[in-house]
């Protein structure tokens, strides 16, 4: 016990970032403008101004931010989410929360709210959408006296149904540019322009990041029951309001700029869980740099793997975290 | 809190889960240490009450004070650091046991605290040691036996330096060695370190063995039926009364406490 732990936890960390740098690096130069990465040094130093120097910094710098925010907060919100409700498959797309998120941006899109707010409007509208949809999955599982984890999971699956439909409802009834913009945000794609959207999404998920951080050891004690967690001394109240309102936001935040991106909050806490542990103090920090790192690359297969024409990010993550999802449930049945 | 007050006031409790209360009128005290049993039937509320007594359920009506103070104006840490509950059932964490001991020094963690200090780490090491279960720290909780998990579980409590020690069962699904492991231990605590302990008992003869005082609850009623010194409240009258079953009361040939025995 002890300092082991730390300087394990210590090596991961330097690890993920230097992870992260590199898929950084890798998305940086892969493009159908061919940039070695030799290069970039170059363009970055002397060629201000330049097609290449253009490229990098107006199309795939914001690209790669988004990946960064977006990944880190959909992992970090997955992992807050199995923390609170104590089960490896919740993450906010099986809890329908980001059914939810994206039923509030359509509800946006449709009634031009951000004509009326400005830009804003779009986060704000997913983070009322995910917050609706968490509220109520959450009472409706706990209405039995305590969290049943099938029947919340069957639950967070119908909202999601629900909430897809009413979308394709409001397609159906929407007119046709407005029916566009709908679809094209709908399957998910890191291509934003928007620098406010992005400066938004990126100090959100930061953000995020903090807050649940100081509640680490919150996260750790509910791992043994709100019962326990109170015997231990946690306004267990205080916490869930904040974890659940910070999942939300990262959730709202996400889908709001990069559209419904599958469990990419599901895939990134289950291996760092199976990597360091259940301890939230490294778990959390841990998924934000994987998922970071995951999403960036998922992006870059995206973009790449049937150039010129581009894949929504999130039919890659889909394929992959479907899956895991499979891979984790039978697994599951197994020990169980 | 008032260390002249008593540990701990239970005063006119009513409580319960939904609309009709599970106990009612409930008021006892518990004396700076001083080892109460609760006994009574299954579904008489012994759980209900221990989890109302720290707090963890709020009573319907009545009040709780721990050492003299209000339980409402205390915040949770400040109640953990007095009262440490464990409880029947323990959901098994995949962590070790020095990990999960180590979540008992969480009522001494500041808001910006993450990390434990050398103190809680030492604590722990010598609760383990103090338990007898040194030479598990490092294993899996859900690798080692049941009494040796509630040996864990109660290591956990007691690295909270409570005063108070609430016990739900803690020798149930236990052999005999375990049950005379555990409760030996408390009984140790409570005479080394002038622990105060509740705990609720099934079994009458262990709670006769090991309480200084019964608080017998009525099944149906929810009331508190009786209480007071096992020889008071362990009588062939009572016990009938309140299990409706017959029973022979002897006396145990060594401690000269009542001992019984099930009559046909």
């Amino acid at each position: 016990m002890g300092r082991s732990r730390f300087i394990t936890w210590a090596w991961v960390l330097v690890f993920l970032v230097i992870l992260l740098f590199v898929v950084c690096a890798v998305a940086l130069c892969t493009g159908s403008a061919g940039i070695a990465i030799k290069d970039i040094p170059g363009i970055i130093f002397h060629g201000r101004g330049s097609t290449d120097y253009n490229i990098l910094f107006k199309i795939r710098m914001p690209r790669i931010l988004l990946g960064i925010a977006t990944g880190g907060a959909l992992s970090l919100a997955g992992a807050i989410l199995q923390g609170l409700f104590r089960n490896p498959l919740v993450e906010p797309y099986t809890l329908g929360i980001s059914g939810g998120a994206s039923l509030g941006v359509c509800l946006n899109i449709l009634f031009k709210w951000h004509l009326i707010m400005g830009i804003i409007a779009y986060p704000l509208s997913g983070f009322l959408g995910a917050l609706t949809v968490i509220t109520l999955v959450y009472l409706i599982s706990i209405k039995t006296g305590m969290v049943k984890t099938d029947t919340m999971l069957l639950t967070g699956v119908m909202i999601s149904f629900v909430c897809s439909s009413l979308v394709m409802l409001l397609m159906a009834v929407s007119k046709s540019d407005e029916l566009q913009t709908i679809v094209f945000w709908i399957m998910g794609s890191l291509d934003e322009t928007n620098l406010t959207l992005i400066r938004i999404c990126c100090i959100g998920s930061v953000a995020g990041l903090i807050i649940s951080l100081f509640f680490c050891l919150d996260l750790n004690a509910l791992s043994l029951g709100e019962e326990e967690a109170m015997n231990l001394g946690i306004n267990i109240e205080l916490s869930k309001k904040v974890l659940f309102v910070t999942a939300s936001i990262l959730t709202g935040l996400s889908v709001s700029v990069g559209g419904i991106i599958m469990f990419a909050g599901l895939i990134v806490p289950h291996f760092m869980r199976m990597t360091v542990g259940s301890d939230h103090r490294i778990l959390l920090l841990g998924s934000f740099l994987a998922g970071a790192s995951f999403l960036t690359l998922c992006d870059v297969i995206a973009r790449t793997i049937i150039s010129p024409l581009e894949l929504p990010v999130g039919v890659i993550t889909g394929i992959i975290g479907g899956v895991v999802f499979i891979y984790v449930l039978t697994r599951k049945r197994a020990i169980s | 809190m008032n260390d002249q007050a008593p540990i701990l006031t239970a005063d006119h409790l009513y409580c319960g889960y939904g609309k009709t209360p599970v106990l009612k009128n409930i008021s006892f005290e518990a004396q700076n240490g001083e080892i109460i049993s609760i006994i009574g039937p299954n579904g008489s509320g012994k759980t209900t009450l221990l989890k109302t007594l720290c707090g963890v359920l709020k009573p319907r009506q009545g009040n709780i004070f721990i050492k003299g103070e209000e339980i409402g104006k205390l915040s949770r840490s400040r109640i953990s650091r007095t009262v440490a509950r464990v409880s029947q059932t323990i959901d098994m964490p995949p962590m070790t046991v020095s990990a999960y001991v180590l979540m008992g020094r969480l009522p001494y963690f500041k808001r910006y605290q993450f990390f434990e200090r050398k103190a809680d780490v030492d604590k722990v090491k010598e609760t383990l040691g103090l338990l007898g279960i040194g030479h598990l720290a490092e294993k899996s909780m859900d690798a080692i036996s049941g009494g040796q998990q509630q040996l864990a579980a109660i290591a956990r409590a007691l690295v909270q330096e409570p005063d108070l020690l609430l016990l739900d069962e803690p020798t149930s699904h236990l052999d005999i060695t375990h049950q005379a492991v555990i409760l030996n231990q408390i009984r140790r605590l409570n005479r080394k370190f002038n622990l105060s302990v509740i705990m609720v008992l099934h079994d009458l003869n262990l709670a006769s063995e090991y309480a200084h005082r019964l608080i017998l609850l009525n099944g149906k009623a929810g009331e508190v039926f009786c209480t007071g010194s096992p020889e008071h409240v362990i009588t062939k009258e009572y016990i009938e009364t309140v299990y409706k079953t017959p029973v022979l009361v002897d006396q145990h040939p060594r401690s000269g406490k009542p001992f019984i025995l099930l009559d046909g």
